[in-house]
C-alpha cells in the first residue's frame, strides 16, 4: 500500500469518526419535530452532512434505545411510516452537546491561530 | 401493477434478508421500515422521470443501498459477545485461568499415563494423547469463560464490570501499588514457565517406563532404558525443580508487578535450579543412555546429552544474572510518587 492511499485510508477513518459524532448531533436537533426516517435523510443530505439509510437506521435505534428518541408507527399513502421525536432526556443531552461543541470550536480556532 | 408487485416482492425479500441476520427482537421493525424507506427512495428517484418504476429499477437502488448481509452488519455495529466494559475482566480470567489449568490437566494426565498405561505404547503416542486431551480442555474451558461472559454482558454489563469496585469518590490513589522501573511481571514468561515446566514433568515421568524397542539385538524385540541410570537417581531432584518453577510461576501470575514475596519466590526458585543444574553437571551429565539403542542411534543421543549440557552452563550463567538483578532490585528503595 502506497502512503498516500495510507492517508488517504486513515483520513476517511478519522473523518467518519468525526462524522459519526456530529450525525447524532444533527439528528437530535432536527428530531426537535416529529418526522421520519426518510425525510430526515434528506433533510441531512440537502444540510450537507450525506448519511446513507445504512447508517443513519441503526443510529435512530441507537439513539431510541438510551431513551433520546421515541417512536411510533403511522400509516400514510398506504405505506408504514416510524415517526421519531426528540424526548425530552434528548433535549437536555442536546443541550450539552451543544456547549461542548461550541467549546471545542474555540479549542479549535485556537489551535488554528496557533498553527498558522 | 405487475411491476408494483414485483418491486414490493423484491424490497421485501431484502428486508428479510437484512432480517435474517439480526437479532429476533426489533427484527420486524427494522424490516418494516428498511421496505417503506426503499419504496419511498424508489418513488423519489422516478418523480422526475415521468415513467413506471420497473424491477430493474428497484434491484439497481438495492444494488446501491448494499448487500443485506452489509446492511445487517451496521445494526450490528454496538453488538458484542464480550463488550469493552467486560473485556478486561475476560482477558484477565483467560490469562490466569487458561495456563493453570494447562499445567494441572497435563500432570494429571500424564500421572495417570504413567501409572496405568501400557508401557509398550510409545512414549510419544502417549505425550501427543496427554497434550491433545489438555488442548481439549482448554479450549472447553475457554468456551464456558466466554458463554458466562456472554450472558453477564446481556444481563447488566455495568454492574458486572463495576463488581468489587468501591465507589467512584471512595478509592483512594494513594493506595495503588509502588511501581519500580522494570518490576512489571510479564505474563508470557510465566505461561512459557508453567507450559515448559510441565512438558519437563510429563517427559521425566514417562520416559522411564516407556522404553525404546530394539529389534536388532539377537534377532528378537529387546525393550532398553532411553534414560541413563545415572540421570534416573537425579529424576527426583528434577522433578522438584519443575514443580517449584510450575508452583511460583501460579504464584507469579496472580500478582501484577514485583513485590518483596514475588522476587523472594523468584530468586528461591533460580537458585534451586541453578543448583540443580550444577549438580547435573558435576555428578552425571548423561541424561539419555547409548548402549543397546538401535544402531545409529549413538551419535544423536550424544548430540542430545551435550545439547542438554549447554543449555545447563547457560541457564546457571544466564539464572545467576537474573538471581542477582533480583536482589538488586529487591534491596533498591521503591521511587517515591509523592
Amino acid at each position: 500500500m502506497s502512503k498516500q492511499t495510507e492517508a488517504e485510508e486513515l483520513h476517511r477513518g478519522i473523518v467518519t469518526e468525526l462524522r459519526r459524532g456530529l450525525s447524532v448531533v444533527l439528528v437530535l436537533a432536527r428530531l426537535g419535530r416529529e418526522q421520519y426516517g426518510y425525510t430526515l435523510l434528506k433533510e441531512l443530505d440537502a444540510a450537507g452532512l450525506a448519511v446513507d439509510q445504512n447508517t443513519l437506521y441503526p443510529l435512530l435505534r441507537r439513539l431510541e434505545s438510551q431513551g433520546l428518541l421515541s417512536s411510533t408507527w403511522k400509516v400514510e399513502e398506504q405505506r408504514p411510516r416510524r415517526y421519531y421525536a426528540r424526548t425530552s432526556l434528548g433535549t437536555t443531552v442536546l443541550k450539552g452537546l451543544r456547549a461542548e461543541l461550541a467549546a471545542e470550536r474555540t479549542l479549535l480556532e485556537e489551535i488554528e491561530h496557533e498553527t498558522r | 401493477m405487475r411491476h408494483a408487485e414485483d418491486i414490493t416482492d423484491l424490497f421485501a425479500r431484502y428486508a428479510a434478508e437484512v432480517g435474517r441476520h439480526l437479532p429476533w427482537r426489533g427484527r420486524d421493525d427494522i424490516e418494516r421500515e428498511i421496505a417503506a424507506t426503499l419504496a419511498d427512495r424508489l418513488d423519489d428517484r422516478m418523480a422526475g422521470s415521468g415513467r413506471e418504476a420497473t424491477a430493474e429499477d428497484a434491484a439497481a437502488l438495492l444494488k446501491e443501498t448494499g448487500h443485506p448481509r452489509k446492511a445487517a452488519v451496521s445494526y450490528l455495529a454496538d453488538t458484542h459477545l464480550v463488550g469493552p466494559a467486560l473485556y478486561p475482566m475476560f482477558l484477565l480470567v483467560c490469562r490466569v485461568a487458561l495456563p493453570v489449568l494447562a499445567a494441572v490437566l497435563i500432570g494429571v494426565l500424564t500421572l495417570s499415563a504413567a501409572l496405568g498405561a501400557d508401557p509398550s505404547t510409545g512414549f510419544f503416542e502417549h505425550l501427543v494423547r496427554i497434550l491433545g486431551s489438555a488442548a481439549g480442555g482448554v479450549l472447553q474451558a475457554f468456551a464456558l469463560i466466554v458463554i458466562v461472559f456472554a450472558v453477564m454482558e446481556r444481563v447488566d454489563a455495568r454492574k458486572a464490570s463495576a463488581a468489587g469496585l468501591p465507589a467512584d469518590g471512595a478509592w483512594d490513589p494513594r493506595t495503588l501499588p509502588r511501581v519500580q522501573p522494570g518490576s512489571k511481571i510479564k505474563i508470557s514468561d510465566q505461561v512459557a514457565a508453567i507450559v515448559g515446566n510441565t512438558i519437563v514433568l510429563a517427559a521425566v515421568v514417562l520416559l522411564p517406563r516407556f522404553a525404546v524397542r530394539n529389534p536388532s539385538i539377537a534377532g528378537r524385540a529387546v525393550v532398553v532404558a532411553i534414560l541413563s541410570e545415572g540421570f534416573l537417581r537425579l529424576l527426583p531432584v528434577v522433578m522438584g525443580v519443575a514443580i517449584a518453577q510450575i508452583v511460583a510461576a501460579v504464584f507469579l501470575l496472580t500478582r501484577r508487578s514485583h513485590t518483596a514475596a514475588t522476587i523472594a519466590v523468584s530468586t528461591a526458585v533460580k537458585v534451586l535450579s541453578i543448583a540443580a543444574a550444577g549438580i547435573y553437571l558435576t555428578v552425571y551429565p548423561y541424561v539419555l543412555a547409548g548402549p543397546g539403542l538401535p544402531a545409529g542411534a549413538e551419535l544423536g543421543i550424544e548430540v542430545v546429552n551435550k545439547v542438554i549440557r549447554a543449555g545447563c552452563v547457560l541457564g546457571i550463567v544466564f539464572g545467576s544474572v537474573e538471581v542477582a538483578t533480583l536482589l538488586v532490585r529487591y534491596f533498591r528503595r521503591p521511587v517515591s510518587v509523592a
